[in-house]
């Protein structure tokens, strides 16, 4: 009697326990990952306010692209990751370089302080344990593809990703996907920008619809 | 065997002396219930089946779960331990667990690249060898093999806790309790079952059955995981602040081991006014991070040696408001932001950002202000407001100081407290 009392209960809390630990759990532990990587995101927008949204705008096109790529599960969150995570190395920069300054005024340390930004991320990443995985990731996240360096597949889709956000703001829909056309096979992946344009028409085509 | 409190002590010497009782204690707890259960019983002889529990307590001792920043190892080899006591001798099931507790420790030091703390692994094996040998010695006055199982396993959980409690207060050390981390519910469920199946496991084993026996770790082993799974989500909210914080040290360098003491003296401030240890340990994050709004203020103001326009005090005062904008969207930091979002405030309603009274004011963020007041005043990072401490203060004065306006900007009670937890830190 009392041996079946033992058995059934260590069976139903088997079961109880495994759907906690295996499913429960890590479901709260990533929702929790994602939602704290924000507080670096609002960092940096509260700190360079031109870079508002951005961040959510990149990181929501991202993970379209990848995973009309075929990522799927933890390879496809680390690349959400990393999109929140890429702009880390910013607060490198002078706070009066981006916001009082134009860009094209920059000198030539202005430009180099903005072209190290991935690197002191990378950097950054480096030293927190858990996120030290996303570093390579960050460190080439401008990669070009005509470079030939070995670069993860995210860096590439943050690469182009990012390009077509930031020309958006500068000039436009239209100027934003007359950049990628030109720039592709040049900056970015040729197939890449052919995912990423059949996914923003497709975006376009739904809200005119 | 359950829990070892493993975090150094505070004042090494001293502290070494105060278990000096302890120790006594122990060894006579342990050599007495070694003699007794000699006496009741002989020790069967070893089966094959035996040595496998004996291996099993030490893979189950060297598998357990760590909590680094609670200070505590959670090993789940009681029922093991319990199946050798009952099957052959508890005087086998102690020497197996003390050479596990030994491995274990050795094999932790190996892995952190530090030498072994002797002292302290001497008491974590004394500790467990008393309480499996009074376990043991207990539960053998009982012919039912369930209910010697029930005896042993209550016993040895409750001796268990009581050790470890006893350790941490003995060696003062910032080891947290179990309870403390999970929350009453969940300790005591997590308890509860722990100690059911381990019941179960011993009982079935010492009958011979093997496999139901097996089938009771189930629930165990999953228990432990979870455990595990609750550390890494703990270590994950240390890291978000080790990152932020790093964030904020690019922008503006500061003391990071100043502010490290500072918080801790926050959170005992915290303690003292009653705000219970979950509470008062997020206090302490709160004074890591409350100056985290800053990495949105332009650093070429923020360092800027003379004296402060309208227009660029203003812009500084927004770093309070930043802050709490910047973790509000991190679920285990949302509390926290509104904390910080108010830690400028004063009781006299002339604060910022929204010039709240002393009521409306979370009494957290009167702590924080308190605590970054002295910090600034005593040479540490340099606050936005007291560009007039330019010279280091002593402790005295600053204390001195921090009480000349009470009421008006810090609050009374607060003030009160923290003078006397900077008092007690001074003393020893």
């Amino acid at each position: 009697m009392i041996e079946s009392v033992f058995l059934a209960s260590a069976a139903a809390a088997t079961v109880v326990l495994a759907i906690l630990a295996f499913v429960v759990l890590p479901r709260l532990r990533d929702r929790q990952t994602l939602s704290s990587l924000r507080a670096f995101s609002n960092a940096i927008e509260l700190r360079f306010p031109s870079y508002r949204g951005r961040s959510d705008e990149v990181c929501d096109l991202a993970v379209k692209l990848g995973r009309s790529r075929g990522m799927r599960g933890s390879e496809l969150r680390d690349l959400e990751m990393a999109a929140r995570l890429r702009d880390l190395g910013l607060v490198g920069i002078p706070y009066r370089t981006l916001n009082h300054r134009d860009p094209t005024d920059w000198t030539e340390e202005e430009r180099g302080q903005h072209a190290r930004h991935p690197e002191i991320g990378a950097e950054m990443l480096e030293q927190i344990e858990s996120l030290a995985r996303l570093s390579t990731v960050v460190l080439h996240h401008h990669v070009r593809f005509d470079r030939a360096i070995h670069a993860p597949p995210a860096s590439y889709i943050l690469a182009v990703v990012t390009g077509y956000v930031r020309e958006r703001g500068l000039s436009g829909e239209a100027g934003a996907q007359a950049h990628l056309r030109e720039e592709s096979g040049a900056a970015y992946s040729p197939e890449l920008v052919g995912q990423l344009l059949h996914l923003v028409e497709r975006n376009d085509s739904r809200t005119h619809a | 065997m359950m829990q070892a409190a493993f975090s150094r002590p505070r004042r090494r010497s001293s502290a070494y002396v105060n278990v000096g009782p302890l120790v006594s204690v122990c060894a006579v707890l342990a050599i007495a219930g070694i003699v007794l259960s000699l006496v009741l019983h002989p020790i069967r002889p070893l089966t094959a089946l035996d040595f496998a529990f004996a291996v099993g307590v030490i893979v189950f001792e060297m598998a357990a779960v760590r909590l680094p920043y609670a200070g505590i190892r959670f090993s789940v080899s009681l029922p093991l331990v319990a199946a050798l006591a009952l099957r052959v001798h508890p005087v086998v099931a102690l020497s197996a667990e003390a050479g596990a507790v030994a491995l274990a420790g050795w094999r932790f030091s190996q892995s952190l690249g530090s030498r072994v703390d002797g002292p302290r692994l001497f008491l974590n094996i004394l500790g467990a060898v008393s309480v499996v040998s009074i376990s043991g010695a207990t539960s053998l006055f009982f012919s039912s093999d369930l209910v010697s199982s029930v005896t042993f396993c209550v016993l040895a959980m409750g001796l268990n806790a009581l050790g470890a409690r006893v350790i941490r207060a003995r060696l003062e050390s910032h080891a947290r309790s179990p309870l403390d981390l999970l929350g009453w519910p969940t300790a005591v469920l997590g308890t509860l079952t722990y100690g059911f199946f381990s019941v179960g496991a011993a009982w079935f084993w010492t009958a011979g059955d093997v496999w139901q026996g097996a089938v009771m770790l189930g629930p165990i082993v999953l228990l432990a995981y979870a455990v595990h799974a609750h550390g890494r989500k703990q270590a994950q909210h240390q890291e978000t602040m080790a990152a932020l914080t790093l964030m904020l040290q690019r922008v503006h360098p500061y003391t990071h081991g100043h502010l490290e003491r500072v918080a801790r003296m926050a959170e005992e401030v915290g303690r003292r006014l009653g705000l219970g240890p979950r509470r008062s340990r997020m206090v302490r994050d709160a004074a890591i991070l409350h100056d985290i709004g800053k990495i949105a203020i332009d650093e070429d103001v923020l360092d800027k040696p003379g004296r402060l326009t309208e227009e660029e005090f203003a812009h500084v005062k927004k770093h309070a408001e930043f802050g709490g904008q910047i973790l509000e969207a991190c679920p285990s930091f949302v509390e926290i932001s509104r904390w910080i979002h108010a830690h400028h405030e004063r009781p006299d309603g002339t604060g910022y950002p929204e010039g709240k009274r002393l009521d409306a004011i979370p009494v957290e963020s009167r702590i924080i202000a308190v605590v970054d007041a002295f910090d600034a005043m005593v040479g540490g990072v340099s606050s936005s407001e007291k560009r007039g401490y330019r010279e280091p203060m002593d402790i005295e004065s600053a204390l001195t100081e921090l009480e000349r306006c009470s009421g008006t900007q810090f609050d009374t009670a607060v003030v009160r407290v923290f003078r006397e937890v900077i008092e007690d830190e001074v003393r020893s």
